[in-house]
C-alpha cells in the first residue's frame, strides 16, 4: 500500500483560478489530498434534526396516491415467515421486506410504524449526502448546500412519508459512494469492501443501483490500472461482495425449496418483465412518470383536502423543476472539472449521476416519478459543488434564494393548512 | 494464497463471503424440500379436500403437475393478502376450484406448477392466459409467475416424461379421458409422484 500524502485541512485543494482559466493539474501518479473540513461533535445532529422534523411532521396523514403500504406491509410479514414474494411485485428484489419487518418490529404494526422506516432513511440520506459532499469536496460550502436543499426538497420529504424502498436503496447507494471515496483517499481496500457491501444492499432493494456499482467498479479498476494484482483485487471486491449480499437477500425465498438454477431463472424472468409491457399494470403514477420530464415540467400527484373555502391541506407528491433543472448542468460541470484536474472522485460522482439519469431516460420500461429519488440527493451534491465553485463567496446568496423557494413548496407535502390562493396554480396541475 | 491474503485481504474475504453464501443458499434450498418415503394416493370430492389432503401429507417444496382444464390459479386471493382492502383482508381465503393451486403454492407445499391442459382446450385457454401482461412463451407452451412461483402451461403432447424429481400430481377425474392413459400412468407412478390426488365425483 502506498501511503497517500496529505495536506493540512486548511490548505487550498483547488487552484485559485476562475472557471475560464486553465487549472493546474496535480502531479501525475500522486493523489495529493487533504482531510475534509473538521466537524464539531454536534454537526451531524444539526444536519439530522431539521430533516427528521420535516419528515416526521404529520406522519399519520398521508395521501394514498403514492403509498403502497397495503401491499408492502403484508409482503414484508409473509416474506420473513415463509419466503412468499407477494402481494408486492415478485420481480423486485426482496431486501425491502426485511427492512420493513425490522421497522414493524421496532416501531409497531400500524401506519406510523410502517412509515417510520421512510422517516429514518429519509433523514439518514441527508446526513450521508452531507458526509459524501464533505468527503468529495473537502470544503463546507457544498456539504451545507447539499444538506439544506435535500432537507427542504418537497419530493424527498413526501417520499419519506411512504413505504417505498427507494429511500433505503438510495441511502445504501450514498453510503457506498462515501466508503468508496474514503477508500480512495486512504488506499484502504476494507473501505471498498464496505462500499461493495452497501452497493450490494442497494441492488437488493432496487436494480438501478447496478449503474453506480458499474461506475464505481470501472473507476476502481481505472485508478489501479498500473498493477494487475490490484486491478484483480478491486474487480473481485466490487463483483463478489455485492453478488453475495444480493443472494443473501433471497435466502427466505430459496428456503421454499428452490435451487440456485431456479433462482437464476427467477432473476431472468424478473429482468424479462422489465419491458414496455410493464405499462400494462394499472397505475395512476404512470401518468406522472417519464424521466425526460423530471427537470422541465411540474409533475404533481395527489389530492388536497379542503378545510374551508380559502385554506387547503395537502400531501402531494411533486418534483421541483426550478431547482432540479440545475442537476444536469452541474453534473456536466463537475465531470469536466474532474477530468481536467484528474480528480477521479469527482469524475466518479458525476458519472454516477449522469449514468443513473441516462439509464432512466433509455429504460424500456416506464419510469415513475418515485425513481427520481435515485438522483435527487446526488443532484444536490452536484449543485453544491457548482454553486460554490462558480459563485465563490456569493454561494450563501444562492442558498438563501433556494431555501426560500423550497420553504414555499414544503407546505404542499406536509399536510398543514395553507391559503388556497397561494398554490392554486400548482394544484391545477395535480393528477388525482 | 497466503500472499494474496496478506496483500489483498478484503478481496479474499469477498470471495470467501460469496462462496459461503452460495453454499448456504444451495443448502437452504435443499433443506426446504421434503418428500414422502412411499407414495400416497387420494380420491377426493372437491378442491378443498384435495388441498387438505396434499398439505396434510407434509410435503414441502415439491413441483405440482395439474391435469385439468382449470389452472386453479386465481388473482382473487390476492385481495385477501392486502391490508385494508375489505373485511377479509389478511385472512386465508376459502379454498375452491378457482384458487386451489394458488393456495398450495402459498402454503409452501409446492414451489413450481405445471398445468397440463387438454389438447382441445389449448387454443382458447392459451389465448386467455397469454393475454396476461406477464406471460411469456416457453419451449413447451408459455409461462408466468404467481408471486414468484413459476407456472408453466402446456399440453399432453408437449409435456414429456417425468424429470426424476418426484412430484405432486393432481388429476381432475372428469378430465381423465382428455389425456393419454400411458401419460397419466407414467406421471402417477410411485417413481414419479409422492402424492397423487384424483378429484371427481362431485360436479365442479
Amino acid at each position: 500500500m502506498t501511503p497517500v500524502p496529505k495536506l493540512p485541512a486548511d490548505a487550498a485543494v483547488t487552484p485559485s483560478v476562475t472557471p475560464l482559466q486553465t487549472p493546474v493539474a496535480p502531479p501525475a501518479q500522486e493523489h495529493v489530498r487533504r482531510d475534509p473540513f473538521p466537524m464539531p461533535w454536534w454537526t451531524l445532529f444539526a444536519v439530522a434534526l431539521p430533516a427528521l422534523f420535516l419528515r416526521i411532521l404529520n406522519i399519520g396523514v398521508q395521501s394514498n396516491f403514492v403509498d403502497d403500504a397495503y401491499i408492502h406491509v403484508p409482503s414484508a410479514l409473509f416474506y420473513l415467515q415463509s419466503g412468499w414474494l407477494g402481494p408486492d411485485s415478485w420481480w423486485s428484489p426482496p431486501l425491502k421486506h426485511v427492512l420493513m419487518s425490522i421497522s414493524i418490529g421496532l416501531f409497531g404494526n400500524d401506519e406510523i410504524g410502517w412509515r417510520l422506516r421512510g422517516v429514518f432513511f429519509g433523514t439518514a440520506i441527508v446526513v450521508v449526502a452531507f458526509l459524501l459532499a464533505r468527503r468529495a469536496f473537502r470544503r463546507p460550502g457544498p456539504a451545507i448546500i447539499t444538506a439544506v436543499l435535500l432537507t427542504l426538497d418537497p419530493f424527498v420529504i413526501s417520499l419519506g412519508h411512504t413505504t417505498h424502498e427507494d429511500l433505503p436503496a438510495v441511502f445504501f447507494l450514498l453510503l457506498g459512494l462515501t466508503f468508496f471515496l474514503r477508500g480512495l483517499d486512504y488506499d484502504r481496500e476494507w473501505e471498498w469492501f464496505a462500499a461493495a457491501m452497501c452497493l450490494g444492499a442497494g441492488i437488493a432493494l432496487r436494480w438501478y443501483v447496478l449503474v453506480p456499482l458499474a461506475v464505481v467498479g470501472v473507476a476502481a479498476i481505472w485508478i489501479r490500472r498500473r498493477s494487475i494484482a490490484r486491478v484483480v483485487s478491486a474487480a473481485v471486491i466490487f463483483s463478489a461482495t455485492p453478488l453475495a449480499v444480493y443472494l443473501m437477500s433471497y435466502l427466505p425465498w430459496l428456503a421454499r425449496g428452490y435451487s440456485l438454477a431456479e433462482w437464476m431463472a427467477l432473476q431472468l424472468d424478473a429482468f424479462r418483465i422489465q419491458g414496455p409491457q410493464f405499462a400494462g399494470i394499472p397505475m395512476r403514477l404512470l401518468s406522472i412518470g417519464g424521466a425526460e420530464r423530471w427537470f422541465t415540467s411540474w409533475l404533481v400527484g395527489g389530492t388536497a383536502s379542503s378545510s374551508g373555502t380559502s385554506s387547503v391541506e395537502m400531501s402531494l407528491l411533486l418534483n421541483d423543476p426550478v431547482l432540479w433543472v440545475l442537476f444536469v448542468p452541474s453534473a456536466v460541470y463537475l465531470l469536466v472539472i474532474g477530468v481536467r484536474r484528474s480528480r477521479p472522485e469527482w469524475v466518479t460522482l458525476a458519472a454516477t449521476f449522469l449514468g443513473l439519469y441516462g439509464f432512466f431516460l433509455i429504460s424500456p420500461r416506464p419510469i415513475l416519478l418515485y425513481s427520481a429519488m435515485a438522483i435527487v440527493p446526488l443532484g444536490f451534491v452536484m449543485v453544491g459543488f457548482a454553486a460554490v465553485h462558480l459563485l465563490r463567496q456569493r454561494w450563501p446568496v444562492f442558498l438563501l434564494v433556494a431555501t426560500a423557494w423550497s420553504l414555499y413548496l414544503i407546505p404542499l407535502v406536509v399536510h398543514v393548512s395553507n391559503p388556497r390562493v397561494a398554490y392554486a396554480w400548482l394544484l391545477a396541475r395535480a393528477v388525482q | 494464497m497466503q500472499r494474496a491474503f496478506k496483500e489483498h485481504p478484503a478481496a479474499v474475504v469477498a470471495i470467501a463471503l460469496l462462496l459461503v453464501t452460495v453454499a448456504v443458499a444451495a443448502g437452504v434450498g435443499l433443506a426446504g424440500r421434503s418428500g414422502l418415503p412411499t407414495q400416497q394416493k387420494f380420491e377426493t370430492a372437491n378442491a378443498f379436500e384435495s388441498y387438505t389432503k396434499i398439505t396434510g401429507t407434509g410435503v414441502k417444496g415439491r413441483t405440482l403437475v395439474v391435469f385439468d382444464k382449470h389452472s386453479g390459479i386465481s388473482e382473487r386471493d390476492y385481495r385477501y393478502r392486502r391490508v385494508g382492502m375489505d373485511a377479509s383482508a389478511g385472512t386465508t381465503p376459502p379454498v375452491d376450484v378457482t384458487n386451489m393451486v394458488s393456495e398450495l403454492a402459498y402454503s409452501g407445499a409446492v414451489r413450481a406448477v405445471t398445468v397440463v391442459l387438454p389438447d382441445a382446450e389449448w387454443p382458447a385457454l392459451s389465448e386467455h392466459w397469454m393475454t396476461h401482461w406477464d406471460s411469456f412463451p416457453s419451449p413447451i407452451g408459455f409461462e408466468r409467475r404467481y408471486f414468484g412461483v413459476p407456472i408453466t402451461f402446456t399440453t399432453a403432447g408437449k409435456l414429456g416424461s417425468p424429470i426424476g424429481e418426484r412430484s405432486v400430481v393432481f388429476v381432475e377425474g372428469q378430465q381423465q379421458g382428455s389425456y393419454p392413459a400411458e401419460l397419466l400412468e407414467k406421471w402417477t407412478s410411485p417413481q414419479s409422484a409422492d402424492v397423487v390426488v384424483i378429484q371427481g365425483g362431485t360436479p365442479r
